[in-house]
Parts: structure tokens; sequence; C-alpha cells
């Protein structure tokens, strides 16, 4: 897939041989034919090498550790030695990484170490011996990398899915240094290709709910409120660990929100009051109960909540329903809900655990009141008189090194309103560090919340003329009129301001004639 | 499954990834020209030892030593 309209380049740091079977994969991955460099870890620091990795979009560094400390089942028992080997370790993966860090931008994957290729157990037993070494280690590697946001792959996990018997290839390990298969080189790629796509940030932002069998089981109009199925026991327990985990995914910034065939009131009374619900009202965005059909109940989501279409993952136990939408709805992600597959279904969501908490609950309360904006709309007499009400504020200041994430999560996310130029926080940190180049961002807020920061943009003087780079707005403010203040802005500031370039998204074509009308 | 040429040109057609080969109507043509580099052979190796289910000896896994259908043919009914 070939999700930023160029082929991928990949740098793999490695000390095995795995290059008969990992591009293979990633190419089957990513639909496209990437070009991966393969550097040896011993004299990966050559000039040659650095200039290769400085082009790549991912560096992937995957140690195996039997190759880095050929006796480290030999220390058995002798903690003392085993401390120095983890030491020394230790201590050689903090000076690749920090080195790499140091002379490259890119977004750096470690493959974490594994030691399930001990055949101790054999004869001593499945007990855990070797004081946790590898745990350890892949923990101290991971909070080193966190530090800059890069991530630690658990190959132990990956091993687990296959079994060690399907995942080693011990005739590759003694032949040519190989000791996976491709079946396990193939799980490797496929989590390189999650990463990259959780880099590039999620494409949904919202999931709609149906509720009977879903949210609980049974039929709440039929069976009643008492007799649904909701318990941290029996088989009420499967519909409390599912809401537990659309919990989890509301943390991490997903919009929650319910579309059912219900009474609202019947519904509601189910949140607020059945002490088995791990979901309550707050967690919801925007509730639409009532007898229409789910396509209608869909569309009215993404119009209160200012999302598109395409954004939303509709999950629903009835395939009428789920073909009804995807008939209706075509850019509409529809899932039939079954307890054995729902949860690898949501692996369509891309989310990283590197996130701002308060971003997200400010995100979530801007959402949440929308609905009251929309109540405000439909009293007032004119659109115009509505945005007067609406009291808005816009603030645009000279970001700071602390919104630089924002920023870039937000040019990863918009859609609409958009140049169309994704960068991650490492390319917004070389962009500021150009001469003449100043990144602005913008604030607003409003009488019934603080938006927070919703929008960007990024001029560059050259020769005495200003040309604007990034360019990037939240679908959540937008048809409030903000775009066109914020184009007001630049204009009146850096007087003959030239649009840069721009790449078309097949949905902010609106956006980028609005610019060239106004600012070529 | 026997040891024929198909199969072996099979294989090679799956090692270099590639949906189709220049002719190998000469099986003495050296295999590096049609694009067998060292990674290929390897692939090439254990494609052929997963599909045929037979262990070709270290000796033999040197590129020179299976560079031509003639040679992978005679090393393959050694193994057999």
């Amino acid at each position: 897939m070939d999700i930023q309209g160029k082929d991928l380049n990949i740098s793999v740091i490695s000390n095995i041989t795995i290059e008969h079977f990992f591009g293979m994969h990633i190419n089957s991955l990513f639909d496209t034919s990437s070009e991966i460099n393969y550097i040896p870890s011993n004299g990966c620091f050559e000039n040659r090498h650095i200039e290769v990795m400085q082009k790549s979009d991912l560096i992937l560094v995957w140690l195996n550790i039997r190759k880095l400390s050929p006796g480290i089942l030999s220390n058995i028992g002798f903690k003392d030695e085993l401390q120095i080997v983890y030491k020394d370790i230790l201590e050689y993966v903090k000076v690749i990484y920090l080195k790499l860090r140091n002379e490259v931008n890119s977004k750096i994957i470690w493959m974490g170490f594994e030691d399930y290729f001990d055949f101790l157990q054999e004869v001593v037993g499945n007990i855990l011996h070797n004081y946790n070494f590898i745990d350890r280690l892949n923990q101290e590697i991971k909070d080193l990398l966190s530090e800059t946001s890069d991530i630690v792959i658990d190959l132990k996990r990956l091993i687990s899915y296959i079994g060690t018997r399907d995942a080693y290839d011990t005739k590759g390990l003694y032949r040519w240094n190989s000791p996976y298969t491709s079946d396990l080189i193939y799980l490797a790629a496929k989590e390189i290709f999650k990463q990259f796509r959780i880099l590039k940030r999620n494409e949904k932002k919202c999931i709609v709910l149906d509720c009977d069998n879903v949210l609980w089981g049974g039929i709440l109009s039929e069976d009643g409120i008492e007799n649904i199925s909701l318990a941290s026991n029996g088989p009420g327990q499967f519909f409390q660990d599912f809401q537990r985990f659309l919990l989890t995914l509301h943390t991490l910034g997903i919009i929650l929100t319910v579309s059912s065939k219900n009474d609202l009131s019947d519904v509601l009374k189910v949140f607020n009051s059945h002490s088995e619900m791990i979901l309550r009202e707050e967690h919801i965005a925007s509730f639409q109960v009532n007898w229409n059909n789910k396509a209608e109940q869909i569309q009215l989501i993404a119009v209160v909540l200012n999302i598109s279409l395409d954004s939303i993952v509709f999950i629903d136990d009835s395939i009428f329903e789920v073909e009804s939408v995807n008939s209706i709805l075509p850019d509409v992600k529809a899932v039939l809900f079954k307890k054995e597959n729902i949860y690898s279904s949501l692996s369509l969501f891309n989310l990283s655990l590197d996130f701002d908490a308060n971003l997200i609950a400010i995100r979530n309360n801007t959402y949440q009141s929308n609905v009251h904006r929309t109540v405000l709309k439909e009293k007032t007499a004119s659109y115009e008189e509505y945005l007067n009400a609406l009291d808005t504020k816009i603030n645009i200041h000279i970001a700071d090194d602390l919104e630089y994430y924002r920023i870039s999560e937000l040019s990863q996310r918009a859609n609409k309103c958009t140049v169309g130029k994704r960068y991650t926080v490492s390319e917004i940190k070389e962009k500021i560090s150009t001469k003449g180049y100043k990144l602005y961002a913008v604030d607003v807020s409003d009488k019934f919340s603080d938006l927070g920061l919703v929008g960007a943009f990024g001029v560059i003087q050259l020769s005495g003329i200003y040309y604007l780079d990034l360019f990037c707005l939240s679908c959540r403010v937008l048809g409030r009129n903000i775009e066109n203040q914020l184009i007001s802005y630049v204009k009146t500031n850096f007087k003959d301001i030239k649009v840069e370039s721009c790449i078309r998204t097949q949905k902010n074509d609106g956006l980028i004639d609005l610019l060239l009308l106004h600012l070529n | 499954m026997d040891i024929t040429f198909e199969t072996i040109h099979s294989a090679l057609l799956e090692a270099l990834d590639v949906a189709v080969l220049p002719s190998l109507a000469d099986r003495n043509r050296d295999l590096t020209e049609v694009g067998l580099d060292s990674i290929g052979f390897i692939r090439f190796i254990v494609t052929l030892e997963a599909e045929l289910g037979v262990e070709i000896p270290e000796e033999y896994i040197l590129l020179a030593r299976m560079n031509t259908l003639n040679k992978v043919m005679q090393v393959l009914s050694t193994v057999k």
C-alpha cells in the first residue's frame, strides 16, 4: 500500500540474514516496490551507510542476542557474570541507538530480543531462569527508545503466534546465519507495516456501536434492563470485556457513538443505571437511538460530530444492518459483530500508545459539545447568527516545541483542510531549524469548550518572498469560517505570500482552490 | 514430489519472485545471468527443500555448485 504517495525506503541494520524473505513480504504487504537497504550492524556507521539511512522512511534494527553473546546460555547460575554480559549488551544497544538518533531523523523500530531458542528447558523444565535477563533488557531498551517516541517490537510475542517449531530455521541458522523461518519474518514484516500505518496516523476516528447483542447480550426492548446479559462472570462477561476494550480505544482517542433501534430513555437508563456497564453516557459522543434506519442515524452522527463518513466504523450484529449500511453508505466501514473475531476485525484501527491524554480529553469534550452546538444552530435564525452566538476565539502564535507532536498529528490526520503535507515530529523539527521558517499554532475556543490546538501553518521566507508550506486545520472546526479567517490572517501578515506546493488528497481540492485564489 | 526440470524451474520462479524467466532451454545456462544472486539462491534452496521434502547436504550449497539447471538436477539426484 502506497500510503504516502511514494515508495517506501527502509534501512535494516542487523547481525542476521533476513533479506531472502523480508523484502518479498514487505513488498506484498505494502503493495509497492520498496527500497530496502540491508546494513550489517558491524560497521553500520560508515559514511556510505549513514547517507543511505538518512534517506530512509524507517530504520529497523534487528539484533540477534545469540550473535551478540554466543555464550549467553552458559552463564546459568553465575549472576555476576550474567550481569556483566547484561551491561555490555545494553551499552552496545545504547551506543548504536544514540548514534543512530544523532545521525538520522527517521523513525527507528527496534526488534526486541528473544531467548526462546534456549534448549535448556528440555533438561531443566520450563522454569524462569537467567534472572529474567531478556525481559529486563527489552524493558530497558523500550524505556530508552520511548524518550524519543521510537518503538520496540515484542519479538517474543511474534514467535508465540506461530510457536517455536515454526519460527526457527535451524538449518538456515548454520547455513547462512538466518535463524528465522519465512513465516516468522512475515510476521515481523506485518508488524513493520502496522507500525508504519500507526506512524502515518489512524484514518478511522469514530466507532458507531449497535447496542443489543453488541454492548450487552439480549434485546433491551424485549428482555428488559434486568434481563440483559452483562456481568463480571458467565456469558455476560464477554460484553463487559468488549466494553473495556472500547473504553481503552476511547482513552486512545477514538470517538464512541451509539446507533440503536430502541427508545432513547431505555438505552440511557442502561448506560446510567446498570451496575455492570463499563461504558457510561459520558463516554459516548452522540446517541442516535430511535426507530430510523441505521444509515440515517450514522449520517446524523457524522453531521453532529462534523466528521467524514470514511472515518467511521460501524459495528452491528445484524447482517441486514451491515449490508444496508454497506450499500447506502459505502464510505463507512461496516463490521459484522461476531464474538469469535470482533477484536481482529478492529485491527483496522492503527493507534499509538504514545498519546497525550490531555489533548484527547479536550478532543472528546469537543465532540460532545458539538451536540450542544447543533442544538444552538437549530435555535438560531441564520448561520451568521449562529457563528456569532458561538463566540469563537482564535489564538494564533508561534508554535512551541511542546506543540510539535500535536501539529504532527494534525498534519497526518487532516484530510479536508490541508495542503496535503504530512510531517513527523522529526520533520517538523527539521523545518523549524531551516533559516527563515516559522511555524504557527492555532488555538480555538468557543462558549461551549476549549477546542485546543486545532490548526497550524508554516511559512518560509526565501529571498524576501514568503511561501506557505504547511497549512492544516482539524475537521472539528470546519464550517465555522475559521479557515477563511486564517487565510485572511496569513494574507495580511505575510505580504504577497505564495502557496509553495500542495499535495491533493482527493478531499482537499476545496481548500487548495481557496488558497490559490487568495494567496497566489 | 518427483524431481523434474519443471519443479526446479517453478522453485526458481518463486525464489526470484517473478512470473516468467528468460529462456532456460539451455540447461547449462548460468542462472546468475537470469537474476539468481546470493539472496535469491537462499530462497531457491529453501523452496526446493520444502517442495521436494529433501535436505541438500551442506557441501553442495554453494551458488557455484548449483548455478545451472543441469547442476541442480545432478545435486538433487544424489540426495533423493
